[in-house]
């Protein structure tokens, strides 16, 4: 017994000496792993940015919500292109400047980027946030939609190398704090329509001071106790210009909440387009298209509003994938630290089950603080995965041992097939740590597996190089809508696997602030053929195709043939 | 004797007498004390270990009558109304009782333990979370109980209940080391008392190490199996890591009746859902809301199983009652949060 009271007394003497917990340097089990790993090439290719978010102690709610990312093939040449969006300096927003800019790298096609901000005419003259990408006008090249505190701007690109700023032409510069936005046709018309979620009423002239507390420290305010600011869903005429239809489509009838990430979904597969949206301290809204230009508010009485504990998640991120092959959309979102994200099963007929707990992907989040998120099949095996880009709100909590840290590294989950995901390093643990924000997926290299572009707050940005993921087989398809949009925003497309039967949609932004690569991307294991593919599209018409060749990059058009690319 | 006492003047007979009842009185007025404070304090005292805090108000009202500045009953005094979460009469009695005899560790002690549960009340009604914390009132009288507690183990180091109350208090206040070093002191002399490892299990949870929290409240269980908090927490422990079998031995495994019985069936509403046992889900669910009709969590849940089953119109009415009673607490967090830009 004497012998056992040393011994303790020697382990828990050994608590003052030992280094607290530190979430951070959590290893898995090495035996098993995804087959691939990540590489932060950013530096190396030539990605040069350097994000502003104001002060380093983070006084106000405004200069910890980060700086979202969007890959967009601007110039058409069948590389995908980087945009980044910069935040601003403290001092010079008090005096109405701005010296630091948005950046648009331009993918050469070799492994490196050139910048070309200047020339393109993208650099913003906003305390940037999010950004969503989606040829709004139909005429063949991308555009950007930038959502800044100020007055939200419009680039239409140009087709030239150049975009022009056509935010009062278009009428969609409204100048509330906006953090996301999402391109989707609601009405199946044929022009995307824009959601754009509002956050606080912040004025940076009587900023609310810094006296909140958490976890007895004294930090910035916000969200909770400031008022929301309502979000807008525009209706996009097709005219080159927008009209604002919150109110019209009921979607105004909610609420003001927090409102941080947004995506827009079919999700109860009734081939129109829903929509999620995120919000901080607040429950989420499903906003359940009824086809007819309305929306009804379903988030509570879906489950998918609240946690399985019936609170209000601190949600950030958002994103929809089809996680168990069920053939239904499913929901994940990322929350605050202390608490779990959130994996909501489509359970069919309009509802859903909390089932993070199930999943096996509630712990390994809470000492986290998730931003960025997608569902993406990084190793091909056919099973979508999680990815999650972390970092803190608060850089106070370095000064106290509470086993969180401001910088995170971010978070793999495979997908195990069975219902329940793994956390997997892939390579994360030996990324320079930042607090992430952002996050964009796209094959940037073409190689046929998926990378990850992050934007981290006051850091540089991270692009996540896939090695490995292509060692399975996968299939990328790009698609230009003719009657429908021009982007293929809304279409779905299943592919029949050995796997089963997958979905994805092509989006107009989702995420955290983010734009993603418009292919749709399928793992397909270790096959070299996929036995039918069907492209739903917006405008309500279907194509099938049988015996399509893996490990190929295709595009189709509308009405088309499907067309491998080189 | 009369020629013997015929020897002394009558006024040094009376002054010798007047001597001897005084140096009787002297001597013996605690005795007389203890004897007729010990009839209404004894009685007290039989009351409140009985728990009937209300009979050992009115009798320790008597023996404070009788004795007024008698610390032991000002200080009991001051604990009958602790129970009684008559907490600002109950300090001002404690606090005097320290006055009286400050090198009494156990008043110190008895005197942060009252303002701890100040403290908790206060959270309570305040309806406060891990990001919005009235810092003023609460950390308040959390800064005053921490005081106490480090001066009832100066005076005595072996007061291990106070210890592990000020680790306690120390990692509420994120002040980690100082939580390690207290419990540290009591493993030293003590590495089986009753709390230790629990206390610890809450500093880890308390920075995120769930692991090590298992381990330690496993422990705990191990040498008091009774300890019904402990098994509580650590079946929660495991449901959050979902391990749901090891959750429900736990949760089983406690006595309801030392814990928030609330709090239990919840738990085990939440293990059993997860199991696929929706029936088992259903019945705690309600069992929770007959303990606690205002659990909004719980009608939550129910709503949740009733949707699932296909019984919409009872989830229907479980959503409102959910929706009904979070907006209310939420109104009452945002009230409350909106004073501090007062």
């Amino acid at each position: 017994m004497r012998k056992i009271s040393y011994l303790f007394i020697l382990l828990l003497g050994s608590l003052i000496i030992v280094a607290p917990f530190d979430p951070n340097s959590q290893t898995q089990d090495s035996s098993t792993t995804m087959g691939m790993n990540f590489i932060d090439i950013a530096q190396k290719v030539g990605l040069d940015f350097q994000h502003f978010s104001g002060s380093s102690e983070k006084t106000y709610i405004l200069e910890s919500m980060g700086g979202g990312v969007a890959w967009i093939d601007y110039d058409r040449d069948g590389w995908l292109d980087l945009y980044l969006v910069n935040g601003g300096l403290w001092e010079e927003l008090l005096e109405g400047k701005r010296s630091v800019s948005n950046a648009l790298y331009r993918n050469k096609g070799n492994g490196t980027f050139i910048e070309v901000t200047e020339k393109a005419g993208v650099g913003n003259d906003n305390w940037g946030m999010g950004v969503a990408a989606s040829d709004y006008d139909n005429d063949g090249w991308t555009d950007l939609y930038v959502c800044n505190y100020g007055p939200n701007t419009l680039y239409r690109n140009n087709g030239d190398g150049t975009f022009t700023d056509v935010t009062n032409k278009a009428k969609v510069g409204d100048n509330r704090w906006a953090v996301s936005a999402a391109f989707g046709d609601y009405d199946s018309d044929g022009y995307v329509d824009l959601y754009v979620t509002n956050t606080v009423q912040f004025d940076h002239n009587q900023p609310p001071p810094m006296n909140c507390n958490y976890r007895g420290i004294i930090v910035q305010c916000g969200p909770f106790g400031l008022v929301a600011d309502a979000d807008i869903l525009y209706h996009n005429n097709g005219d080159g210009t927008f009209s604002d239809v919150t109110e019209k489509t009921q979607i105004g009838n909610v609420k003001p909440s927090y409102g941080l990430g947004v995506a827009w979904s079919d999700y109860d597969n009734d081939r129109d387009l829903d929509l999620y949206v995120a919000n901080d301290q607040a429950a989420n809204f499903l906003f359940q298209n009824q086809g007819n230009g309305s929306f009804i508010e379903v988030g509570l009485m879906s489950g998918a509003g609240y946690s399985d504990d019936g609170l209000a998640q601190g949600s950030m991120g958002v994103d929809l994938g089809d996680y168990d092959h069920d053939g239904l959309l499913d929901i994940f979102l990322t929350h605050f630290t202390d608490d779990h994200n959130t994996l909501y099963r489509n359970l069919g007929d309009g509802n859903f089950r909390d089932v993070s707990l199930l999943a096996e992907i509630a712990f390994p989040s809470w000492a986290f603080l998730g931003w960025g998120t997608g569902f993406i099949d990084f190793d091909n095996d056919g099973w979508e995965d999680l990815f999650v880009s972390n970092g803190h709100l608060f850089p106070q909590v370095d000064n106290y041992q509470l086993g969180r840290s401001f910088h995170q590294r971010s978070q793999l989950f495979k997908n195990l097939g069975n219902g329940k995901f793994q956390e997997f390093m892939g390579g994360l643990d030996k990324v320079k740590l930042w607090s992430s924000r952002g996050a964009a997926f796209a094959d940037f290299d073409n190689d046929g597996d998926i990378d990850i572009a992050v934007n981290n707050l006051d850091g540089n940005p991270w692009l996540l190089m896939n090695e490995g993921g292509n060692q399975q087989g996968w299939l990328s398809l790009f698609l230009e809508g003719v009657r429908s949009n021009r982007s293929g925003i809304g279409a779905r497309v299943i592919a029949s696997t050995s796997t089963g039967k997958q979905i994805r949609e092509v989006r107009g932004g989702s995420s955290y602030q983010s734009s993603h690569d418009f292919r749709v991307h399928f793992g397909v294991g270790n096959t070299n053929e996929i036995k039918n593919l069907e492209v739903r599209w917006p405008d309500g018409s279907t194509q099938k195709f049988n015996q399509v060749s893996a490990n190929v990059h295709y595009r189709l058009k509308e009405g088309g043939k499907l067309q491998k690319l080189d | 004797m009369k020629n013997r006492l015929q020897k002394y003047p009558v006024w040094l007979l009376k002054t010798k007498f007047l001597w001897l009842v005084s140096s009787f009185l002297l001597v013996s007025w605690p005795l007389l004390l203890f004897a007729s404070e010990s009839r209404y304090y004894k009685e007290a005292k039989d009351y409140y270990d009985q728990k009937q805090y209300l009979m050992a108000m009115l009798s320790a009202q008597k023996a404070l009558e009788e004795n007024p500045n008698n610390a032991n009953h000002i200080f009991f005094y001051g604990l009958v109304l602790t129970e009684l979460e008559q907490f600002t009469e109950a300090k001002q009695h404690l606090q005097k009782a320290v006055s009286l005899q400050p090198d009494n560790a156990e008043f110190h002690y008895r005197l942060a333990a009252l303002l701890l549960r100040e403290k908790i009340a206060l959270k309570a009604m305040l309806s406060l979370d891990g990001r919005d914390e009235n810092t003023l009132l609460v950390t308040g009288t959390e800064k005053e109980a921490i005081n106490s507690l480090k001066k009832a183990v100066s005076l005595n180091p072996n007061h291990f209940k106070a210890r592990l109350h000020l680790g306690r208090a120390y990692y509420d206040q994120n002040l980690h080391d100082l939580a390690r070093q207290q419990f540290l002191d009591v493993s030293e002399k003590n590495p089986s008392y009753p709390w230790l490892h629990y206390h610890i299990a809450m500093l880890y949870s308390n920075v995120g190490n769930v692991q090590e929290a298992i381990k330690e409240l496993e422990g705990e269980i191990e040498l008091y199996p009774e300890h019904a908090q402990a098994q509580l927490e650590l079946g929660e422990l495991f449901l959050k890591v979902s391990r749901f079998e090891l959750a429900l031995k736990h949760l089983l495994n406690t006595n309801e009746r030392e814990v928030n019985p609330a709090d239990l069936h919840y738990a085990l509403a939440k293990v059993y859902r997860n199991l696929g046992d929706r029936e088992k889900a259903i019945n705690l669910a309600k069992k929770c809301l007959k303990v606690d009709s205002q659990f909004a969590d719980a009608h939550y849940l129910l709503g949740q199983i009733y949707r699932e089953i296909g019984q919409m119109e009872l989830s229907r009415e479980s959503m409102e009652l959910f929706q009904k009673l979070k907006t209310t607490k939420e109104m009452q967090k945002l009230n409350e949060f909106l004073h501090l830009f007062d």
